[in-house]
C-alpha cells in the first residue's frame, strides 16, 4: 500500500479550557483532493497547524509524507489562514524571498516565478509593491507563494476566502489542475459547494471533534434521503397506491409542483422509478439527492455539544 | 537547501529592508549630522536675555566697609568701576590681553543667573549702622520701599579660621517672596563678591594684585608622539571611553530597535506564519538577529569612521589603540545579541506597537541603566560598583567598553572574565527568548503579560 499523504491518529491539542481537537483520526491517500469542512471555530486550524508542526499535539502522532513535516518542509505547499505579504516588497522579489525560503534558487526561480505569474493571470505585477495590490490579487499571490516550489503535498486553509466569483473559478481549477498532476491537495472551507464541485474526499469536523470522513460517494450513499421527486403531467395523479411507497408530500407550484415520494425500507428506488412510469404520464421523475449543505448542517446540529457529537459518530458508524 | 542558506536569506531580507532604505540612510546619517549641527548652531541663535535690577537694597553693616558710601558694594555693582581695574592690569603690565579678555567674561558670567540670563544691576545703597533697624527694614521690604535687605556680621573681616567655626550666617538678605530668583543669585554674588573686596582692603592690599597673584597660569601639554611633539589629547582621552560606550549603546538600540519592529511588522502583516511554513521560528529568529546584527555593524562603522577620522584630522589617531576597536567590536556583540534577543521576544508577543510599548517599559528600564551608571564609572574604573556591574551580563558590555578604553584598564583576567560571563548571560538570554518567540509568532489577540511570557518560556 502506498503510503497516505497524511496519517494523524488519536490527535489531541487543548489550549487552556478549550479542548480544540479530540481523539482526531484522519488519512488523506496520496494523489487525493479532500476537503476538510467544519463550522468556524471547529479546529480545521488547529488541525492544519499540527500538521504543519507549526504546533505540536498534546498526544496522538502526525505522519506526514512518511515522516514529521518539518523533515519534508520543501515538499509542502502551505496557505495559512493567517496570511499576508509584505507591504512595501515588490511582488517579484517577495516571490523570490519565500522561494528561496523553499529551497528554490538560481534562474530556476525566476522563469517560475514568471511562469507562474502567468498562470495565475498576473503577468504584470511583478515590479509592483505588494500594497498596491487589490486585496484579491494580493490573495493569488500568496497562493502561489504556497505552490511556487510545486510541492507534493498542497495544503490550503481557506484559500478561497475573499475571493470573487471570477477568481475563485480561477484558483478552482488551477486546484484540479495540480491534483491532475499527481499532486496531493488537502484544503479546509466553510464553503461547501466548492468543496462538492472538486473534492474526492470530505472530512468534516466541529469542537475538534470528526463528524464525517467519506468519498463524495460514498457520503452520498450514506446520506440517501430514499426519496423520488415525481412531477406528473396532470398534478391531480396520485402515487398511493404504488408499492414501496411509504407516503407522499406535495411539492409546492413555485418549486416545480409534483410530490415527493418516500420509500419503505427494503424497497429498490430503481425498481420504484420504473413502476411510476407506468403508473401515469410524468414531466419528470428523478432520485433526491442531499447536497453537502445539508449533510453538513444536519451533522453539525446533530454534533452540537460533545455528547450529541459522540451519538452522531455512533450513528455514522452504524449505517 | 541547507538551514544556514535560508538564515541567510532572512537575514539578507532584513539587512536589505533595514539598512538599503531612505529611512535608514536619513536616520543614521543624515539625522546625527543635523544634531551635531543643531548643537552648534542653537546656541548662536538663543542669546541670553538681559533683564535689570532696580531699586534701593538696604544693608545693615557695621564694618562700614562694604555698604557705606563708597564702600566695597558701590564698586561691585558699578561695572565700569570693576572692569577698569581688571584692565588696569593690562596697562600696567600685570596681565597679559587673554587675561584681561578673561577677566571681562568672568564678569559677565558672574553677572549671569544660572540658566544664561544676563542681569544688570542698577541698584542704589541705603546704609544703615545698627542691627536693631533689621526689624523695621524688613517691613519695609515687604512694603516694596527696598528690594531686600543685607545684614553683614562685622566678624566678617575676620579672615582666621576660628571666625569659620562661628555658627550664624556672617551675611543675610532678606527678599520678599515674590522675588526674582535670577535677581537674588545676581545680588548674592555681588555682595559676597563685595566682602572679599572689603577684606582685602581691610588688609591694606590692593584686590587687583592679590587676583593676579591667584591666577594660575594656563599650561600648554605637548604629547611626545615617535615622529615628534604633537597636540595634548587627554581632554580626548578622557571623553573617549564615554563616547565609546555611547557608541555601543546607540548602535545595539537603533539595531535591536529595528528588529522589534520587523518582527512586529512581520506578525501584523501577517506573513509570520508563510514564514514559518518555510523555515522554523529559531531559523527565523536567527536569520532576522544576524541581518540586523549586520545594521548594526555598519552603523557602528560608519560612526567610528567619522569618529577616526576626525582624530586623524587632529593629528590624534594613536589615542586610539587597535585593540580598542576590537573590544568595540567584542562588546558590541554582547550587547546587541543580548537586546536583539529581548526585542525579539518582545516583538513576537504582541500584535502592533503599542501593545510592545508595555512590555518595553520594564526591559528599557533595565537597559537605560548604562546611561546612569556611566559617570560612576568612567570616573573611577577600577571602583567596586565597575567592577561588581561588569559582570551582571545585560550591563557587562557598556561597562566593560568604558573601562577596557579609560586610562588604566583592567586586568587581562578581569578582562576574560567578564567576557565569559557576558557571554553566557548571552547565551542564556538568547535560549530563553527564542522560547518566548517560538510560541509568540503564533499568538493573536491579546497581549500577553509578563507572567505569561514566563509561561510560555516553560512551555516552548
Amino acid at each position: 500500500m502506498i503510503e497516505p499523504a497524511i496519517h494523524i491518529e488519536r490527535v489531541n491539542k487543548r489550549f487552556g479550557t478549550t479542548h480544540a481537537v479530540r481523539d482526531l483520526d484522519l488519512l488523506v491517500p496520496t494523489g487525493s483532493l479532500c476537503g476538510f469542512l467544519g463550522p468556524n471555530g471547529a479546529g480545521k486550524s488547529t488541525t492544519i497547524r499540527m500538521i504543519m508542526s507549526i504546533i505540536y499535539p498534546d498526544s496522538g502522532s502526525i505522519r506526514v509524507l512518511g515522516g514529521s513535516a518539518l523533515a519534508s518542509k520543501d515538499r509542502i505547499g502551505y496557505l495559512p489562514e493567517e496570511r499576508g505579504v509584505y507591504r512595501k516588497m515588490r511582488v517579484g522579489e517577495f516571490l523570490h524571498y519565500i522561494g528561496r525560503l523553499k529551497g528554490l534558487s538560481g534562474a530556476g526561480l525566476s522563469q517560475r516565478v514568471k511562469r507562474w505569474l502567468e498562470r495565475i493571470e498576473l503577468p504584470h505585477v511583478v515590479h509592483k509593491r505588494c500594497h498596491e495590490l487589490s486585496k484579491g490579487m494580493q490573495q493569488k499571490v500568496q497562493f502561489l507563494a504556497a505552490v511556487l516550489h510545486e510541492p507534493d503535498l498542497l495544503i490550503l486553509d481557506e484559500p478561497f476566502s475573499g475571493l470573487d466569483p471570477v477568481n475563485a473559478a480561477l484558483l478552482n481549477s488551477l486546484i484540479r489542475e495540480i491534483n491532475a498532476e499527481g499532486r496531493t491537495v488537502i484544503f479546509s472551507t466553510h464553503v461547501l459547494h466548492q468543496a462538492e464541485q472538486i473534492c474526492d474526499r470530505i472530512f468534516l469536523i466541529n469542537h475538534g471533534v470528526k463528524l464525517l470522513d467519506d468519498t463524495l460517494d460514498g457520503i452520498r450513499a450514506t446520506f440517501n434521503p430514499r426519496t423520488i421527486i415525481v412531477r406528473p403531467l396532470d398534478n391531480a395523479m396520485r402515487f398511493d397506491g404504488v408499492p414501496g411507497v411509504t407516503n407522499m408530500t406535495p411539492i409546492a407550484a413555485d418549486k416545480g409542483g409534483g410530490w415527493e415520494l418516500h420509500l419503505a425500507e427494503n424497497a429498490e428506488p430503481h425498481q420504484i422509478m420504473r413502476l411510476l412510469v407506468e403508473h401515469g404520464p410524468l414531466r419528470s421523475v428523478e432520485l433526491r439527492r442531499l447536497s453537502l449543505d445539508e449533510v453538513f448542517v444536519r451533522l453539525v446540529r446533530k454534533g452540537e455539544g460533545e455528547i450529541a457529537a459522540e451519538r452522531a459518530r455512533e450513528e455514522l458508524s452504524h449505517v | 537547501m541547507s538551514s544556514a542558506t535560508r538564515v541567510a536569506a532572512i537575514a539578507w531580507r532584513e539587512f536589505k529592508h533595514t539598512a538599503l532604505t531612505k529611512a535608514f540612510i536619513i536616520g543614521t546619517i543624515i539625522f546625527p549630522l543635523i544634531i551635531w549641527g543643531g548643537m552648534i548652531v542653537v546656541p548662536m541663535l538663543v542669546k541670553p536675555s538681559t533683564t535689570t535690577v532696580e531699586g534701593t537694597l538696604a544693608i545693615i553693616d557695621p564694618t562700614g566697609l562694604v555698604g557705606a558710601p563708597g564702600g566695597a558694594m558701590e564698586i561691585e555693582l558699578d561695572p565700569d568701576r570693576r572692569s577698569r581695574a581688571s584692565i588696569a592690569d593690562v596697562a600696567s603690565g600685570n596681565a597679559d590681553a587673554v587675561q584681561a579678555a578673561e577677566a571681562i567674561d568672568e564678569l559677565a558670567k558672574e553677572a549671569g543667573g544660572p540658566f544664561g540670563t544676563n542681569v544688570k544691576l542698577n541698584i542704589s545703597l541705603a546704609h544703615f549702622n545698627t542691627p536693631e533697624e533689621l526689624e523695621s527694614l524688613q517691613n519695609r521690604v515687604r512694603a516694596g520701599e527696598y528690594i531686600g535687605v543685607i545684614t553683614i556680621d562685622p566678624r566678617i573681616l575676620e579672615t582666621t579660621s576660628t571666625s569659620r567655626q562661628n555658627d550664624g550666617p556672617l551675611l543675610s538678605m532678606f527678599v520678599p517672596t515674590q522675588a526674582n530668583p535670577n535677581h537674588v543669585t545676581a545680588i548674592e554674588r555681588a555682595a559676597g563678591r563685595a566682602v572679599v573686596r572689603a577684606r582685602v582692603d581691610h588688609a591694606g592690599l590692593e584686590l587687583e594684585n592679590v587676583r593676579s597673584m591667584l591666577r594660575s597660569p594656563s599650561v600648554q601639554t605637548r604629547r611626545l608622539t615617535a615622529e615628534g611633539e604633537a597636540a595634548s589629547g587627554h581632554k580626548v582621552q578622557q571623553i573617549l571611553p564615554i563616547a565609546f560606550m555611547i557608541l555601543l549603546w546607540i548602535a545595539s538600540f537603533a539595531s535591536g530597535n529595528y528588529l522589534l519592529t520587523t518582527t512586529i511588522e512581520e506578525k501584523s502583516n501577517k506573513v509570520m506564519e508563510v514564514l514559518l511554513s518555510a523555515v522554523s521560528p529559531l531559523q527565523l529568529m536567527a536569520g532576522k538577529i544576524i541581518g540586523q546584527g549586520i545594521v548594526g555593524l555598519l552603523t557602528i562603522s560608519v560612526y567610528a569612521a567619522l569618529g577616526l577620522a576626525a582624530l586623524s584630522a587632529f593629528a590624534m589617531m594613536d589615542l586610539i589603540q587597535p585593540m580598542q576597536i576590537v573590544y568595540l567590536a567584542v562588546y558590541f556583540f554582547m550587547a546587541y545579541f543580548m537586546i536583539a534577543a529581548i526585542m525579539a521576544s518582545i516583538g513576537s508577543a504582541v500584535s502592533d506597537l503599542q501593545e510592545a510599548h508595555a512590555l518595553l517599559t520594564p526591559a528599557m528600564l533595565v537597559l537605560m541603566l548604562p546611561m546612569i551608571l556611566f559617570i560612576p564609572v568612567s570616573q573611577n574604573p577600577n571602583g567596586t560598583l565597575a567592577v561588581v556591574t561588569s559582570f551582571l551580563p545585560p550591563l557587562s558590555p557598556f561597562v566593560m567598553i568604558l573601562r577596557v578604553t579609560a586610562a588604566e584598564p583592567p586586568t587581562t583576567t578581569q578582562i576574560i572574565a567578564s567576557m565569559i560571563v557576558g557571554l553566557a548571560g548571552v547565551v542564556a538570554m538568547i535560549w530563553m527568548c527564542a522560547k518566548i518567540f517560538r510560541v509568540g509568532v503564533l499568538m493573536h489577540g491579546k497581549p500577553p503579560s509578563p507572567v505569561e511570557l514566563l509561561r510560555w518560556m516553560r512551555q516552548g
